[in-house]
Order: C-alpha cells, then structure tokens, then sequence
C-alpha cells in the first residue's frame, strides 16, 4: 500500500518538470504556428550552461538559473531576430527544418565540448533532503520544490495569456496570424514576447532537470518525445491540462518503472497511445478564456 | 496638434497595386477631409478593398504616395498606421474566436499602443455587447459582430476609420443602426472612409463620393448632387446599356 503511495507521490512530482518541458513547445506551437524539433536539444543546451556557471563559479544550480535566465533571454532573442524573422515561413516545413539544423548543431557543439559523459547539476544536500508525513511514506523535499515552481509557472503563464492585454494578442495571433496582421497587430512584437516566454520556461526547465536527472549531448530527443506527449494529451489552450498531462505521463512512467526499471519511458508511451486511441483531441481539448 | 486644418486628413496620390499581373489599382487618388464621410463605389473586384487595405498599410503597393494628416506615411504597416490615427473596420469582421466578445473589442488597445478609449463608451454606443460581452466572439449575431469590429477599430481612437463593406450580409435595419452610428462618430469630429456595393446606403450617408471600375477613379463628385445614371455608368462601365 505504502509502495503504491510512494508511486502515484513520485508521478505527481515528476509531472511538474515534465509540464515545464511542454509549455514551451506548446507556445512555441500555438502562438508561432512552428513544431520546435529543437526544444528538446536547446533545453539541453540551456542544461550545460547552467553546469558550466555553476561548476566554474562554484554556485549552486538554482543561483545559477539567475544568471541562466537573461543569458537565454538573450540568445533566445538573438536567434529570433537574427534566423527566425528570416526565414520563410509560408511553408511551415522551412522553419521546421531550421530547427533540425539547430538541433543537430547543438548536439555535435556540445559532443566536441563536453564529450560524451553524463553531466549533473548538483543542488548539494536538498538533494537528499526527505519528509515522512506517514510511516513509511517519504517525499523528497526537492522533487516538492520542482512541483512548487512548475505549478507557480504554470500559474503565471496562465495569468498572462488569459488575463492580460498580451494574452488578448497573443490569443488573436495564435487564431489568425494573417487577421491579426490585418487589423493591425503587431505580429513581430508579439512573436518576440511570446519567445521569450518560452525561453523563461527553458532556463526554468533545463535547470530543474539537471538536478533531477542525468543529461548528455543526446539527451534532447528523449525530452522532446516527452514534452510532444504531454501537449498532445494536455491540448492545447489550458496550461493546467498541460500540468495535469505531466503528471499521466509521469505517473505511467513510475508505474513502469517499479515494474521493471526498463519498462519506464514504455509505459509513458503506451499510456500516450492509449490517451489518443480514445481521446484524440486531448484530455482537455482548447476552451475560451 | 498644431496640424494645419485646411489641407485633408488623408491624401491619396496615383496609388498603383498589381497581384501579379492582375492591376487592382490603376492609379487611383482621392482625398478625405477632417470630419468628412466619403464613399467609394464600385462592383466587386473594381479595387476598393484593395484600397482600403493599400492605405491601411496592409496591401503592398507598387507606387503612389499616401499622406496622412500631412505626413508621408507611405509603406508604413498596419500597426503603425493604427498608432497614427487609422482605425480600420475590415471586410468579413475578422472576429477572433478565441477572444470574448469584450476581449475582442480590448484587442483595440493593443493595436492602438497607448491607453486606448474607455470600452464603456463602446458599450454605450452598443449596449447589446456589454451583455453579452464574456460570450465568445463568433457565437453573437452577425451585426453583433460588426458592432464589434466597429468597437475594436473605436479602441484605438481613431482620427480616420475606414469601413469595409459594414452592410454585407445584415439586416437592413442593422444596416440603419450601424450607419447612425457612423454618422455620430463624424459629428464627433472623426473622418470616415466607407467602402460599400450598396451604392443607394453610401450615397446617402456621405458628402462625397468616388467611383471605382477596374481599378481607376471614373466619377466623383458631392454625394447631394450624385447622378444615378452617372455612377451607374462609372459603377457598371460604358458598356453596360
């Protein structure tokens, strides 16, 4: 009983990060029109950063994510301004295969640079740090505190795109670009607002999972994959069915894994197939603001 | 301001506009004095969305200048020509699914890049939209919808609004509601642009008008005095009896 206690626990913490993988591809989708292949590998990337910052200044991840958050803000700009606006996207296959040249860029940077070993961000002794609300139960205090600032992300961003003068933009682009355009929105303004948004969640994210897993230069694939479950089960529109889609996968992940270790990231794209066998239009499909 | 008063609002001189060989504008000029209706005339296809698009920024144009309020503001985009004192009520209504009916009326102010007008002086000029103003856009009746894009356009306190084709598709007595409150607006002090099909509605709710045929001007003149068998001839071409 207490085992299943401490899964379904797990799932629900780890649902978090995963939510935080997908809220910037979901952006990136819904107001930009663009499938960002390169999310998984600029999270990464964003990851090595952190490690680099914290490692030569000796700081802890979470001091670094302060430093972490302009430095993406600024790249992510950079990128925008310099590549994206560029680039043709009449065709939504161009800015699609300048993603994948991004991505395989990134990849083989961070391979010359870092090589192959597995990297880590650590947070020191939080990382061990448990509670045991009941007998046999433990939480662990750091997968709480990722859970926490998901949820208060999640909750800003909520905020923002259903309660601002940005979001009434942001909701109008993401409709009709070409209406919007028309009755003169400013669409290069928004898409950088909306961008930078994104990039906030991947220095939140790339931090968040340094600290709780593993990462190489190849990491970026795997995240990707999960961040594409939890939009296409969450839907797009209702950033807490976002939240509550990285929790399903993440839970399915647990179950697997206390199953057998090797059946974890199965058993979250089984349930991923399962959800979209019978609710192809998501769990929670776009609602009005 | 200290604009001078005597020269029009808008000046549009020798607008040319091509979708590739097609010539939707033929050199087209035509001004809107401050405080004026003016009507433009023509079937469809004789170029006046094009027109209304080309000075709202929003259609590319191949030559030809545009003034506005005695500045060049020739190749500007939509949302600068918003944030000069254009407002632009478009054909269809462009309603944003999405968007509530008050948010849709709301997206006037971003478009507008300052504070914007009071949304409850749009609802008093249409109160049918406060009521249902947390309804989804689309979901309203068709005037409703128009009463929207006129509110949304209002938000952005406009010195100009060009109107697209307002009636189409609405109720005559719609229709009548919409163009007493455009005649408001200008005794307020506003210049209006109205592009219309309907040449009898136009006619009666301008002081001047154009007609449009194949992309050139063929007749203009003080709407009291229009000629029916005039703008017929402009409207339908020589050819036509």
């Amino acid at each position: 009983m207490t085992d299943i206690a401490n899964i379904v626990i797990q799932g629900i913490l780890l649902g978090g990060l995963f939510a935080i993988y997908a809220l910037g591809l979901s952006l990136v989708f819904g107001v930009l029109r663009i499938v960002n292949i390169a999310h998984g590998d600029v999270l990464v990337l964003a990851a090595y950063v952190a490690f680099v910052l914290s490692d030569t200044l000796a700081i802890s991840p979470f001091l670094a994510l302060l430093i972490l958050i302009p430095l993406t803000l600024l790249g992510g700009l950079t990128f925008q301004i310099g590549i994206f606006e560029r680039v043709d996207r009449r065709d939504p296959l161009v800015p699609m295969l300048v993603a994948f040249g991004f991505a395989v860029v990134i990849q083989n940077g961070l391979l010359l640079l870092f090589g192959t070993n597995p990297r880590k961000l650590d947070a020191g002794a939080i990382e061990q740090l448990s509670v045991s609300p009941f007998p046999g139960i433990n939480v662990s205090v750091l997968a709480v505190l990722i859970l926490v600032i998901a949820i208060a992300l999640i909750a800003v961003f909520q905020a923002i795109i259903y309660r601002s003068r940005f979001g009434i933009q942001v909701r109008a682009v993401s409709d009709s670009e070409d209406n919007a355009r028309l009755i003169g929105v400013d669409i290069t303004a928004t898409f950088r607002k909306a961008f930078m948004m994104v990039m906030l969640t991947v220095a939140v994210g790339a931090v968040l999972m340094g600290i709780k897993t593993n990462f190489d230069p190849f990491s970026g694939a795997s995240r990707l994959l999960i961040a594409f479950e939890v939009v296409v089960i969450g839907g797009l529109g209702n950033l807490w069915g976002t939240l509550a889609a990285g929790i399903v996968i993440a839970l399915a992940q647990m179950v697997g894994a206390s199953i057998d270790v090797s059946y974890q990231t199965l058993a979250g794209h089984l349930v991923f197939l399962l959800v979209l066998v019978i609710r192809p239009q998501g769990l929670f499909p776009k609602v009005v603001g | 301001m200290t604009a001078d008063h005597s020269q029009p609002l808008l000046e549009v001189s020798d607008l040319h506009l091509r979708y590739g060989g097609l010539r939707a504008l033929d050199g087209v000029s035509l001004t809107v004095n401050r405080g004026e209706t003016v009507a433009v005339l023509g079937a469809n296809g004789a170029g006046k969305s094009s027109l209304i698009k080309a000075i709202y920024g929003a259609e590319p144009y191949s030559a030809g200048q545009i003034l506005f309020d005695g500045v060049a503001v020739t190749g500007r985009s939509p949302n600068q020509m918003a944030q000069a004192g254009i407002g632009l009520v478009p054909e269809g209504r462009k309603i944003f699914p999405s968007l509530s009916v008050e948010e849709n009326i709301r997206l006037g102010v971003a478009i507008g890049g300052h504070d914007g007008a009071d949304i409850d002086r749009v609802f008093e000029i249409f109160p049918e939209l406060k009521e249902r103003r947390n309804v989804q856009g689309t979901l309203v009746s068709g005037g409703q919808q128009q009463m929207i894009a006129i509110g949304r356009a209002l938000m952005a306190r406009p010195r100009l609004l060009l109107c697209d084709e307002i009636s189409l598709g609405l109720a005559p007595t719609v229709v009548d509601r919409l163009y007493d409150v455009i005649k408001d607006l200008v005794a307020g002090g506003m210049a209006v642009l109205i592009v219309e099909q309907e040449t009898n509605r136009a006619i009666k709710s301008s002081e001047r008008y154009y007609c449009l045929l194949e992309g050139r001007v063929t007749a203009q003149g003080l709407s009291a005095q229009a000629d029916q068998d005039e703008i017929t001839r402009a409207y339908f071409g020589g050819d036509h009896d």
